[in-house]
């Protein structure tokens, strides 16, 4: 089956195609089976091939090439694709879990006008994520990485009159361009210090590069991560993308694209390791973004934000991993994550559904009993983001862990970051169930409350019209409950890195301070937001309480600052471009100065016709003389 | 006394600057013409004197039938200044009978 | 004594030219025209070209200037159309352009080297026997007729022209034809 792998990316971008040029004729029904149907098809290729690969262990892959697709010189770069352990992992995930999503989007967004667009973009987007992880070439993976970004772009800003839905997108997409600039730098650098664009081909060449040569591609390669996985400081953009359908938050905000970061360094694990100054970067900016989000995440009033800062402090986990050199952990992470994130999201979004889009948390309360289903599926992806003992969050949380607190490989324990990222385990526990809390329990607030937010409708909506999602959204759901309890059986760690032995000592203790923190997390949580809501509130109104509240709701102040530092000043940059040098310099001057100019010297010239002879014989006479004299001071006098 | 060729020169730029001053500074077309011929002289007479030049002994560049050439030189410039002077003073005719006048301030119609 | 007729007939030449173009009576520039021809005259004499002294004479002096006379004649100007008033500094100008012209020159012909090493030699001195007989009639014949034929010919299609020019620019018109070929008087429309 090894000639079968292309069809893995093709699949879906024919969905495109047919759900772009012909959606809206075809009708939302056909363009739902197409949209599901092609990613159905590259999820069994990818199943089967996957099988394959595994089977025939170790190392072993399928390769596919299409022969060059740049050539410039000595430069070439092909169009391969390749499906080894690491890439076959990702491709289940990305296919799988999209599946999902797009089954629950055929429901949630019924009856939307951009049906067919929706489902287009999305098509776009699996196969651009899926060439991403197959490529066998960082040139090709680039392409993919691009086209996710665009797509991202594309579906932040689905709803496009809304200006603040369309800002989203185009913040999305300028920071993840300045996180693309290193990406290219490094790549440039990787062609001038290896010569060759395929990984295979660098990962060879390792041993050949100089110290100093792999430390600022592995930055600059670093830097593009940052950009596209939302970590510190391009992390701005990934908040601001809950503007788009929760579908979409689901699949590229939470289990696919914003893990673009981790797989990259997973592929390039060997030139990584060849520079370990980066990552101590990478796994310091791991921990520190991890917790950072986690402390945003307290105040956050809407469902969705919570969740967004979410993904950004879970991600910080999967980057501290890969910091140590546990690839292998990291990609653990990334696929349990995409499945209880994903549940998370479907299932905020199975409650906005039923709330007829209502989105902020305080209009919420007591929903257990009108949404049963939703709230024992929600329930479960709690658990298992909060680290619950036996979920699959559980074990992928906790091998971080105890990567960071014994050492991986050649690097030693870090205890710092081991301390940070048990913190930040404790208020993952915590504001999750701070979430449910809120939503789930408690007396429902929807109707009787009528506090403007800015993210909400005014109108709230009557207790008794509140309903249970429909079964397409909710057969998505149960899958991913399931495999978010499942999950963590799955021991892909030894599967992908083979030869590393993790140090067994200290894992079961770390298994244990693990489960007593998150349950600890879970129990203050809904300790305070259920039984003691005063204490709550009387924390809040002291002066420590203000200053947390604050600092944390306005989310550091990190975007005003960079309002302040970078944005304004490439306002006033643009305005000064525009003013003078496209105004004055070209308008005035240039343009409207040399048509002035033109007609001046004509003007000027003008009187040399005069029409009277005698003008134009003084005219000749001039002009001999000119001659003569340049003719005698040429001939030297 | 000598009389060498440098000497003739210049009476021939003298005259021929004469002859300029006159077309520059008068009204009257016909004193104009006449500047014009005045030009024309001067010419002549720089063609003669470097063709005398070229028989003398030391100065001996042309033989045969080739030794005539200035004197041919000036017979072709005096029928082209002849030819000049009829066409002019013809369309002066013209001119005049048009605007009554023969001063060249008046001919403006080039004018643009 | 040649070269002594020579500076005489030279000054005298000058002399006559400035007063040609400073005369405010046309005649008067004409008849001291005259004198300029024949005092050019003189100095082909002196450079060893007789048959050139005539012809001088005849065509400037008897064809050209008599065409001369008789269009002033015709012409019969009054005293305002011989008015030489031009605007301020024409005059200054005209001077100043005519001197810097003659200077130029002069620096041309000072700076040669060819004419400065010919200064020894004297022009009317000494001729080379071969070419002695180069400005009489008969070598000018024989020259031009066989060297230069081809200028010869094309100057009297010239001649040629001119006199059809001449002959059609002054043609007296009918009084109609006068006005359908006067550019400042409006035509008529032609039924198409």
């Amino acid at each position: 089956m090894d000639n079968w792998i292309f069809l893995i990316p093709l699949l879906p971008f024919l969905g495109f195609l047919v759900n772009g040029l012909l959606g809206r004729r075809l009708g939302d029904r056909a363009v739902a089976i197409i949209g599901c149907a092609s990613v159905a098809g590259a999820f069994a290729i990818s199943v089967s091939s996957f099988l394959q690969v595994d089977a025939a262990k170790p190392d072993t892959f399928l390769k596919q090439d299409f022969g060059t697709w740049i050539q410039a010189g000595d430069l070439s770069v092909s169009f391969g694709l390749v499906i080894d352990s690491l890439s076959g992992v990702m491709c289940l995930v990305v296919t799988g879990v999209g599946l999902l999503i797009h089954v629950y989007s055929t429901g949630y967004m019924k009856g939307d006008s951009g049906y067919a667009r929706f489902f287009a973009y999305l098509n776009l987007f699996m196969a651009s994520m899926l060439i991403l992880v197959t490529a066998d070439n960082i040139v090709l993976m680039f392409l993919g990485w691009e086209g996710v970004g665009l797509c991202s772009y594309l579906l932040i800003g689905f709803w496009y009159k809304g200006l603040a839905n369309c800002s989203a997108g185009i913040k999305a997409f300028v920071v993840n361009r300045i996180g693309d600039l290193g990406f290219l730098l490094g790549i440039f650098a990787i062609w001038a210090a290896c010569g060759s664009f395929e990984f295979s081909a660098i990962v060879e060449k390792v041993a050949e590069i100089d110290s100093p040569a792999a430390f600022w591609i592995c930055l600059l390669l670093f830097v593009g991560a940052c950009g596209k996985s939302a970590q510190i400081p391009l992390y701005v953009w990934l908040p601001d993308a809950m503007a788009g359908p929760t579908p979409v938050s689901a699949l590229i905000h939470a289990a696919t694209m914003v893990t673009s970061g981790v797989y990259l360094l997973a592929r390039l694990g060997p030139l990584f390791d060849a520079a370990p100054g980066v990552l101590t970067i990478v796994a310091t900016i791991g921990a520190l973004t991890a917790l950072l989000a986690a402390l945003i995440a307290f105040s956050q009033n809407d469902i969705k934000k919570v969740l967004a800062y979410s993904t950004v402090s879970q991600l910080g986990y999967m980057f501290l991993a890969a910091g140590m050199g546990a690839y292998s952990v990291a990609i653990f992470h990334v696929v349990t994550h995409a499945f209880f994130k994903a549940l998370l999201f479907l299932g905020a979004g199975a409650v906005i559904h039923s709330l007829h889009h209502e989105q902020d948390m305080r209009r919420m309360g007591g929903l257990r009993r009108r949404l049963p289903w939703t709230f024992a599926l929600y329930l479960i992806g709690g658990l298992a983001l909060s680290g619950f003992p036996l979920t699959a969050g559980f074990f992928s949380k906790d091998e971080i862990l105890h990567v960071a607190h014994s050492g991986f490989g050649n690097i030693g324990p870090r205890g710092v970051l081991w301390a940070i990222g048990l913190l930040t385990a404790l208020l993952t526990a915590f504001y999750t169930f701070r979430q449910i809390a809120l939503v789930f329990f408690g007396s429902y607030r929807g109707a009787s409350e009528p506090q403007a937010s800015e993210e909400s409708a005014a109108h709230g909506l009557e207790l008794d019209k509140v309903k249970e999602s429909p079964l397409s959204m909710r057969i998505p759901l149960i899958v991913l409950a399931s495999l978010s309890l499942a999950g963590g059986f799955l021991a892909i760690p030894h599967f992908l890195q083979p030869g590393i032995e993790i140090p067994e000592d200290g894992k079961l203790s770390g298994l244990i301070i693990g489960g007593i923190v998150s349950i600890t997390g879970i129990a203050a949580a809904l300790a305070i937001y259920l039984r003691f809501p005063r204490a709550l509130k009387g924390f809040l109104s002291s002066a420590p309480g203000k200053l947390a509240h604050r600092l944390s709701s306005r989310k550091f102040y990190v975007d005003e600052i960079y309002q302040k530092l970078i944005i304004r000043p490439i306002g006033v940059m643009a305005e000064i471009c525009f003013y003078v040098v496209d105004r004055l310099i070209i308008d005035i001057l240039l343009v409207h100065g040399s048509g002035f100019g033109a007609s001046a010297l004509g003007h000027l010239l003008r009187r040399l016709q005069d029409g009277r002879t005698p003008t134009y014989a003084a005219w000749f006479l001039a002009g001999a003389i000119l001659v003569l004299a340049v003719t005698l001071w040429a001939a030297g006098g | 006394m000598t009389l060498s060729l440098d000497l003739c020169l210049y009476l021939c730029a003298a005259v021929f600057s004469i002859g300029v001053y006159g077309v520059l500074s008068r009204q009257n077309i016909i004193v104009i013409l006449m500047s014009l011929e005045l030009m024309l002289n001067g010419v002549n007479l720089a063609i003669i004197s470097f063709g005398r030049y070229f028989i003398t002994p030391e100065g001996s560049a042309l033989s045969g039938t080739g030794a005539s050439s200035s004197q041919i030189f000036v017979i072709i410039v005096l029928a082209i200044a002849a030819a000049e002077a009829a066409v002019g003073l013809a369309i002066l005719l013209a001119v005049y009978r048009r605007w009554r006048s023969a001063r060249i301030g008046n001919m403006r119609l080039l004018k643009g | 004594m040649d070269a002594l007729v020579f500076y005489i007939s030279g000054i005298l030449m000058v002399a006559s030219a400035l007063l040609v173009v400073t005369r405010k009576n046309p005649v008067y520039s004409a008849i001291l025209l005259v004198v300029f021809f024949l005092l050019t005259s003189l100095n082909f004499l002196v450079l060893r070209s007789p048959f050139l002294a005539v012809i001088q004479v005849l065509v400037y002096g008897g064809a050209i200037m008599v065409l001369f006379v008789f269009v002033l004649m015709l012409l019969n100007l009054t005293e305002d159309e011989l008015e030489e008033k031009v605007e301020p500094g024409r005059k200054l100008l005209a001077g100043a352009g005519s001197t810097l012209l003659f200077v130029l020159l002069a620096w041309a012909i000072n700076s040669s080297e060819r004419i400065q090493a010919a200064g020894d030699t004297d022009l009317t001195g000494p001729v080379k026997d071969s070419v002695a007989r180069a400005g009489e009639t008969r070598e000018i014949g024989e020259a031009l007729f066989s060297e230069h034929i081809l200028p010869f010919e094309f100057t009297s299609i010239l001649i040629f022209i001119a006199i059809i020019g001449a002959i059609y620019l002054t043609k007296t018109r009918r009084a109609d034809e006068r006005r359908a070929t006067d550019p400042a008087v409006e035509q008529p429309e032609e039924s198409a």
